[in-house]
């Protein structure tokens, strides 16, 4: 097995019970009184639509999980979809959502606990808070420590809450009375108009299912395990619901339901005599377990929004850092965390409140999720491919939107107020940070600019200003980048690249490229990195000084590597970069790392690149030697740019045995790749001989890669090429890839 | 075959990789070739204490690390495993590296760190299918 699949081991009986085991714990153990009184026994329906609704939500989910099965869920999806502003919004409601909903389970988890040990109320906070706390707190806990926890405690928590629910069942069921069941005001106490409110209090019995999605990374065959696990926790759990309350408004009348431990009081009624007492204990245990587990997988679920934030940059990778001991993310889980109790303290006099505010939050995140899939359908990304697809498109994801948005209204306003805060803060917080760090652009916004002359302007412009910075200047040109790591060979690598910048009308992204040099203790290592940014910003003065004669707009970046060239090649597909010029030496330098166990580097470059063999050289005479075929075409668009940017004369070398029919080739091949005013030369002979006597007095060779895969073989140090090493003429290496694939262009 | 001919290294973190090597270095010529184990701890069924792919990019760079320090010296291999018990991990991953020991520098934990994360050098040592080696931290003595 690859180590792939190795770090994936939830299977899928591992992916149900984390949904299941989270959604009961609110539906079954905490939410059937509230909601009762507040809808009648008509509540049953509030029930089964909220089911309905986190169904077709669970569709749209499946499709976007099978097709990125990714750390992050939700958030992953949106910023994809829709790119990081909205990524912003699904992030950080997801996030609050997960933090809402981990007070919710913490304070019920407070409500069963008090009726086993009485709390005392301090200052301004009641007995049930006070439990909720000292719970919030362990939840918080046990996560910063990481507890040995594995995967058949889950499963086994699961069961035995199920058989719980089970034998409660078959009692409750005993004792059923349709009578009580209808009570004195039938079904419908508060007309129907109070289902849908009533779906609004209890949809945060619903939550659950998305956390599967949220580690989707870790599922054995998403493709086949996640659409499974997500719709079939949704089916189980509605289906569970409906049976459960309804038993428990048979046993007890609706207006008499507890609000604090209904399970626990309708055990009581149910089971008579001796054994009363001891099923009340187990339903107790029962519903510690079950509010306990919600609120752990939420915390857990949390842990990986603000990972895969970090990873496009939305929020400082500081907080995701691992704890050296416990290995866990322990600053991610201490912030989270500390704002769980923040609102169990603040909000918790009100169950209502953040259950209500967790929905919504959750609600504006599906809407979003809805949206992303239509615009990852309709923009033809090449590399969607959902394993599971949603039925009735587009009517499913319309659907969803509309559902979603549509249950806010019935959820309450100072609910919906407080989410409208957080959504602010996520929009600002993408302007005043988001947005100078993320390197990503979603599908939508590629999809507006590519059709420029297609969409209104005012789109266009939208599209435009809400696109990360980076992305600005996309619009100006090409951008070729250059990567630097020793001072002493940096001005004739910025000089190239400047001109070939200079000629297609582009900018320089100059690149300071750090590996952990070989010569340096590691001991010395991290205090190195501290020189770094010192050294960078000399690199940068440098490459900005060679740059200035070629008056084009120059942006810097350091990269930190570990692994070599592959980063180099990131990097450049990150910033979707049209050209990478580097060095010889520093790419074989760089590759000799490469061979490590993880590394697997394709032979693809992302885009054209340009190997120098770093000598200083003078563009003024560039020979070309070419016989046609791969990459001669960016080798005569190389030799053009330095014609342009520098007055350079051009020589094209070929060599042949036949004179004449050389002489024919060449001519053809000079007038069809636009070299004007060129010298043609055709040699005979050996070919590196050749080569090696026109070198001699130009300054600069330009060779086109003579096959796929040569850059990757020399940085890879697989393959040495004697022309770049015996020559004492500068020499360029360059290599075209085939085709730039859709996927390529759109996701970089 | 020497008991030091092919040395398996469990590597958990920056600084205890630093510590390792302090450790290592006195032996480093009698070494013939070294195998860095990460070992990243997974749930087998529940939700992972830590994201994985968070876990994966921590590994890959320590491990860079360590091979840049010793790979001057001999053929290094860095490899991450995934289990959901350490110490098994680590010996797995020694035996089917082919192994001849597994060296390792105690991370010196207190009483109440072990009891709450586990004592992966207790593990090591208590029932070794290979021999272990517990390296002497240099600056002690």
């Amino acid at each position: 097995m690859s180590d792939d699949e190795l770090a994936k081991d939830l299977g899928l009986v591992s992916a149900m019970t984390i949904g299941i085991g989270t959604m009961i714990g609110a539906g079954i153990f905490v939410l059937p009184g509230v909601a009762a009184r507040a809808a009648g026994p008509v509540v049953v329906a509030s029930f089964v639509i909220g089911g309905i609704i986190a169904m077709v939500n669970a569709l749209s989910v499946s499709e976007l999980g099978t097709a990125m099965p990714k750390a992050g869920g939700g958030y992953y999806f949106v910023n994809r979809g829709l790119g990081p502003l909205f990524g912003s919004i699904a992030g950080l409601g997801d996030w609050m959502g997960l933090a809402f909903a981990s007070a919710f389970y913490s304070i019920g988890f407070g409500q069963y606990l008090t009726t086993l040990a009485p709390m005392p109320d301090v200052l301004f906070l009641t007995d049930i808070q006070v439990g909720a706390l000292i719970a919030g707190a362990v939840f918080v806990a046990v996560n910063y420590i990481g507890a040995k926890e594995t995967g058949g405690v889950q499963t086994v928590i699961v069961t035995i809450l199920l058989s719980i629910l089970g034998l409660f069942a078959i009692q409750g069921f005993l004792s059923f009375d349709y009578g009580v069941l209808t009570g004195d005001g039938g079904l419908t106490p508060m007309g129907y108009g109070a289902i849908l409110p009533g779906t609004g209090l209890v949809f945060v019995s619903f939550l659950g299912y998305a956390k599967i999605a949220t580690v989707a990374e870790e599922l054995k065959n998403p493709g086949r395990n996640l659409p499974r696990a997500i719709i079939g926790s949704v089916a189980i759990v509605t289906v569970l619901y409906a049976i459960l309350v309804s038993i428990m408004l048979g046993i007890v009348p609706w207006p008499e339901l507890s609000e604090d431990a209904p399970l626990t009081q309708a055990t009581e009624v149910a089971f008579s005599g001796g054994l009363a007492t001891v099923a009340v204990a187990v339903v107790t245990v029962g519903a510690l377990l079950a509010t306990a587990s919600s609120a752990n997988a939420s915390i857990l679920a949390s842990a990986r929004i603000n990972f895969a934030m970090g990873r496009d940059k939305l929020v400082s990778n500081w907080l995701n850092e691992i704890h050296p001991q416990f290995a866990t993310p322990y600053r991610s889980i201490i912030l989270t965390g500390g704002m769980i109790l923040v609102f169990i303290a603040l909000l918790g006099q009100d169950l209502e409140i953040l259950a209500k505010a967790a929905s919504v939050l959750h609600l504006v995140v599906y809407a979003l999720m809805n949206a992303a899939l239509i615009v990852f359908r309709e923009a033809d990304v090449a590399d969607y491919d959902p394993d599971f697809e949603v039925p009735l498109y587009p009517f499913t994801p319309i659907a969803g939107i509309v559902c979603s948005l549509g249950l806010l209204p019935f959820i309450g306003a100072q609910e919906v107020a407080l989410s409208a805060v957080f959504v602010v803060g996520a929009v600002v917080w993408y302007f005043i940070y988001g947005r100078r760090h993320t390197p990503g652009e979603g599908a939508l916004s590629r999809y507006v600019r590519k059709r420029e002359g297609a969409m209104p302007d005012s789109v266009v412009g939208a599209a435009e200003t809400v696109a990360p910075n980076e992305a600005d200047s996309a619009s100006t040109g090409p951008t070729v980048m250059v990567a630097l790591s020793n001072p002493a060979t940096a001005s004739p690598l910025v000089t190239l690249a400047s001109a070939v910048a200079s000629a297609k009308g582009g900018r320089l992204l100059a690149t300071h490229i750090v590996t952990v040099p070989d010569q340096t203790a590691l001991s010395a290592a991290s205090e190195q990195r501290e020189e770094t940014s010192e050294d960078s910003r000399r690199l940068f003065d440098q490459a900005r000084t060679d740059a200035e004669p070629f008056e084009i707009p120059v942006e810097t970046r350091t990269i930190l590597s570990h692994q070599g060239v592959t980063e180099v090649f990131d990097a450049a597909t990150e910033h979707d970069v049209d050209t990478v010029v580097m060095g010889y030496g520093g790419t074989r330098r760089l590759g000799g790392r490469v061979e490590g166990a993880f590394e697997e580097l394709t032979d693809r470059v992302p885009c054209d690149v340009l190997v120098l063999n770093e000598h200083e050289f003078d563009p003024s005479s560039v020979l070309v030697p070419t016989a046609g075929g791969y990459s001669s075409d960016l080798s005569a668009e190389v030799a053009l740019a330095l014609q342009d940017a520098v007055g350079a004369t051009i020589s094209v070398l070929y060599v042949d045995e036949d004179r004449d029919a050389g002489e024919a080739f060449i001519a053809d091949w000079a007038a069809e790749h636009g070299l004007a005013d060129v010298e043609l030369l055709v040699e005979r002979g050996d070919v590196e001989t050749a080569i090696e006597a026109a070198a001699a007095d130009r300054g600069l060779v330009v060779i086109g890669a003579s096959e796929e895969g040569l850059v990757s073989r020399v940085a890879r140090g697989s393959l040495a090429l004697s022309v770049l090493e015996d020559l004492d003429t500068s020499v360029v290496l360059a290599e075209r890839p085939h085709d730039r694939t859709l996927r390529e262009r759109l996701f970089g | 075959m020497g008991l030091l001919d092919h040395v398996v290294v469990p590597v958990a973190t920056e600084a205890d990789s630093r510590a390792t090597l302090r450790a290592l270095e006195p032996y480093l010529d009698d070494i013939t070739r070294i195998t860095a184990v990460h070992v990243i701890e997974k749930g087998g069924g529940t939700i992972d204490k830590a994201p994985v792919g968070k876990r994966q990019a921590d590994g890959e760079e320590l491990l860079a690390t360590f091979e840049a320090e010793v790979g001057r010296e001999m053929p290094v291999d860095t490899r991450i495993d995934f289990g959901t018990d350490v110490v098994d991990t680590i010996v797995e991953a020694a035996i089917d590296a082919g192994g001849t020991a597994i060296a390792f520098r105690p991370r010196g934990e207190s009483k109440i760190i072990r009891l709450l994360s586990g004592n992966t050098a207790d593990g090591l040592v208590s029932e070794p299918k290979l021999p272990v080696i517990a390296l002497p931290d240099p600056a002690q003595e």
